[in-house]
């Protein structure tokens, strides 16, 4: 068997590891088969996108785009998983598919390019967008949850399981609020993000009507990331991220105070105290502790005092 | 044509150029990633010599002659470790101290738990701080120590300070709020309309990765983005790669907050700004800035975005000594004790000032009787019971080598703080 040697440590290496040991029969790991055949779903699953692709007959820009993805993730997956011919593992080191892998990636025709344009994209059409900012998804959530939602939350519960039944709803219902609060945050820091990119564009295109062009894409770097952190400092000063990141703290504390009830409820079953029941004994514990404690201290400053007495 | 087609290609060109050009960086950084890494962090040796609860203290033994024979005693901040101070050897502000011949002192608050939930700030100020400090008294049998705050640790240093004068012969502050009533860090904006009492309500203690994850709010774009950027450029930079790692570990290293400690800070501090008033409530007893007699040297930063100069600036117009300094020095929060700048300034600047004044009579005699606080009665019969006999009679005392910024001052005027600019 070849050594690990440094690469050991890797997840990808530990993965190839232990489905060669597996293979070789020794050290199998539980999760070792879990990976392998994943693994090979997923290979199976390209292959199959693979021969529909070919079915696309005319749709050239199509098969190009599925083609190129499909070589991407089995590089990717081959690199991961170590799945290959035996001959292939001994002819590479263990971490040189990785680097491929994301070569690939980050490369021509990769995953990161077609994000770069969607973002790209993005800031074009929502770039100036951050003072109309509408929150129109928030909005239509919160407006489903108030009116459809919240009242069903809300009937009387009767009977034996009242109590129960009225925790779980009221649960249900911060959850929500928790969410809605969520989301509306994560929107809100997503803006600086899209008007940076729009504010980008502009810096190029006046750089481009100059006609100057750096050679280093940090330089680029350097402008956007600049443009990104003085976005964001206008929104955390604004009034409307405030009032979000104190809706989004009083959301989550209420969902975990409501979270905390139910799951009592259920503790109260176990032979377990519940938060509530210790909190009560820290209570009890934290003032004994410090009456105890002002006693010591006075102690032996009396005991101190008198023994200088003493000796006077 | 779209207008934008030709810089994005041009982007996309350069780019796609520069990660051809990267291959060799993607191996080399994988030998660094899966080498042998050395980041460690706090190796200075040191002897726990008090414990008490969750509250250790760690004492540093000087490492050459003593050239301030009071010891120092540095608090540091509940958020976070105190770790900071001692990252790596050779950018180490302890290793500074030890090696310039100061015998240090440094209080490990832990990891509270939930059981720590009611400790006030009481408890930390009127209770550990105050056993640390005897301790320490006790041991080397003096009447009073050097102390050093940093951060939430220097606002708690200010209020031992101004309850306990008669145990404090020089007090240094270091990036440590007073005056929260500044819009110019956006905590300072945030907490006025932000209630965290339901937080508090809700977990018990204010939760370090919370705490975490606002501090990464403050500045996403450099803190989530452009920091591991640069991580990711550097990758094949095996030192670069151990400070980076070191640094990680301290930042995300975060003990929760004890919930009633958090929420009297907050309340009181951020939302109502009494201590700067002299307003503040702790044990029943008000926080005067007046009985801070002894010599203060102020330390702040310029760039500091969680601690901003306007949070730190006025504490020297409010304190009753005038042998006071303000420093500002050109770095930021974590800069002023971490950076190789602030490395040749901060622990010098702090040493020499002490050294400045270790000529001073112990200070348990500089404070009139009716300048100590008030007390509740049974720390008052604890003080009577005290040796107090054995000191020098009471009287003023405002001594030392005073600093440029106070020295000429026949009433005290607020000095423009003297600025470090970077080595």
């Amino acid at each position: 068997m070849r050594p690990f040697s440094i690469f050991r440590f890797t997840p990808i290496n530990l993965t190839r590891g232990l489905l060669m040991d597996q293979s070789e029969g020794s050290n199998s790991f539980p999760w070792s088969e879990w990976m392998e055949s994943a693994a090979g779903l997923w290979l199976s699953a390209a292959q199959s996108w693979q021969e529909l692709s070919t079915s696309l007959a005319g749709c050239s820009r199509a098969e190009e785009c599925i083609q190129a993805s499909l070589s991407i993730w089995r590089t990717f997956l081959l690199a991961w998983t170590g799945v290959q011919g035996p001959a292939a593992k001994e002819s590479q080191q263990p971490s040189f598919n990785m680097i491929e892998g994301i070569m690939q990636v980050m490369g021509p025709g990769g995953l990161s390019q077609e994000l770069f344009k969607w973002l790209w994209n993005k800031g074009e059409a929502n770039g100036h967008g951050f003072e109309k900012f509408q929150h129109e998804a928030v909005k239509a959530w919160t407006a489903i949850h108030e009116k459809g939602i919240q009242p069903l939350l809300k009937i009387p519960q009767v009977g034996l399981t009242r109590v129960h039944q009225e925790k779980i709803n009221r649960l249900a219902d911060k959850f929500s609020g928790y969410q809605a609060a969520v989301s509306e945050f994560q929107m809100l820091l997503t803006v600086p993000m899209e008007k940076s990119f729009a504010d980008l564009k502009e810096e190029l295109e006046k750089l481009r009507q100059k006609g100057e062009s750096a050679e280093d894409f940090k330089v680029y770097y350097g402008i956007w990331i600049k443009i990104l952190e003085n976005h964001y400092m206008s929104l955390f000063r604004s009034q409307e991220y405030r009032l979000a990141l104190s809706r989004l703290l009083n959301e989550t504390a209420a969902f975990r105070i409501r979270g905390n009830d139910v799951l009592m409820e259920f503790l109260e079953f176990l032979p377990i105290p519940t938060n509530k029941e210790m909190d009560e004994f820290y209570k009890e514990l934290y003032t004994l502790k410090k009456q105890t404690k002002e006693a010591a201290k006075k102690i032996s400053k009396l005991e101190s005092a008198l023994a200088k007495k003493d000796v006077q | 044509m779209n207008p934008f087609e030709m810089p994005i290609n041009d982007i996309m060109t350069k780019w796609l150029k520069g990660i051809e050009k990267s291959r060799e960086h993607l191996l080399k950084s994988n030998e660094v990633l899966l080498g042998l890494l050395d980041t460690d962090i706090a190796k200075t040796p040191y002897d726990v010599v008090y414990q008490e609860d969750r509250i250790k203290l760690k004492h540093y033994h000087p490492t050459s002659d003593k050239q301030v024979k009071t010891p120092l005693l540095i608090v540091y901040a509940l958020i976070n470790r105190e770790t900071m101070l001692d990252l790596q050897p050779g950018k180490s502000v302890i290793e500074h101290f030890m090696n310039m011949g100061v015998d240090v002192y440094m209080i490990d608050w832990g990891y509270p738990t939930r059981k720590d939930r009611y400790l006030t700030i009481d408890d930390h100020v009127n209770g550990y701080m105050d056993n640390v400090v005897d301790f320490i008294r006790d041991r080397h049998g003096i009447q009073n120590i050097n102390l050093m705050g940093i951060c939430m640790g220097g606002t708690f240093s200010i209020i031992y300070s101004a309850l306990h004068p008669e145990k404090i012969k020089n007090l240094v502050t270091t990036v440590a709020p007073s005056n929260f009533e500044t819009d110019q860090g956006l905590l300072h904006i945030w907490m006025k309309e932000i209630n965290l009492g339901r937080i508090i309500d809700a977990y018990g203690n204010m939760p370090g990765d919370l705490l975490n994850l606002c501090f990464l709010l403050l500045n996403p774009a450099r803190l989530v983005i452009d920091k591991y950027i640069s991580f990711f450029e550097n990758m094949d930079n095996k030192e670069f790669i151990e400070n980076f790692v070191r640094m990680e570990k301290w930042i995300f290293d975060s003990p929760d907050v004890p919930g009633e400690t958090i929420r009297q800070f907050i309340e009181d501090c951020y939302q109502k700004n009494l201590l700067i008033q002299s307003r503040m409530e702790v044990g029943g007893n008000r926080v005067d800035l007046k009985n801070i007699t002894m010599p203060l040297l102020n330390i702040y930063a310029k760039y500091d975005h969680l601690v901003p100069p306007g949070a730190c600036d006025l504490l020297t117009s409010k304190v009753g000594t005038l042998d006071i300094e303000d420093v500002c020095l050109e770095t930021g929060h974590i800069g002023i004790y971490v950076s190789s700048k602030s490395q040749k300034q901060f622990a010098p600047k702090i040493v020499e000032w002490l050294k400045q004044r270790e000529g001073a009579p112990e200070r348990a005699s500089n404070i009139d009787a009716e300048t100590v606080p008030a007390r509740p009665e049974s720390s008052q019969a604890a003080l009577k019971a005290e040796p107090v006999a054995e000191r020098p009679p009471h009287r003023k005392l405002r001594t030392g080598k005073t600093a440029a910024a106070s020295r000429a001052l026949p009433k005290k005027k607020k000095a423009p703080a003297q600025t470090m600019a970077s080595a």
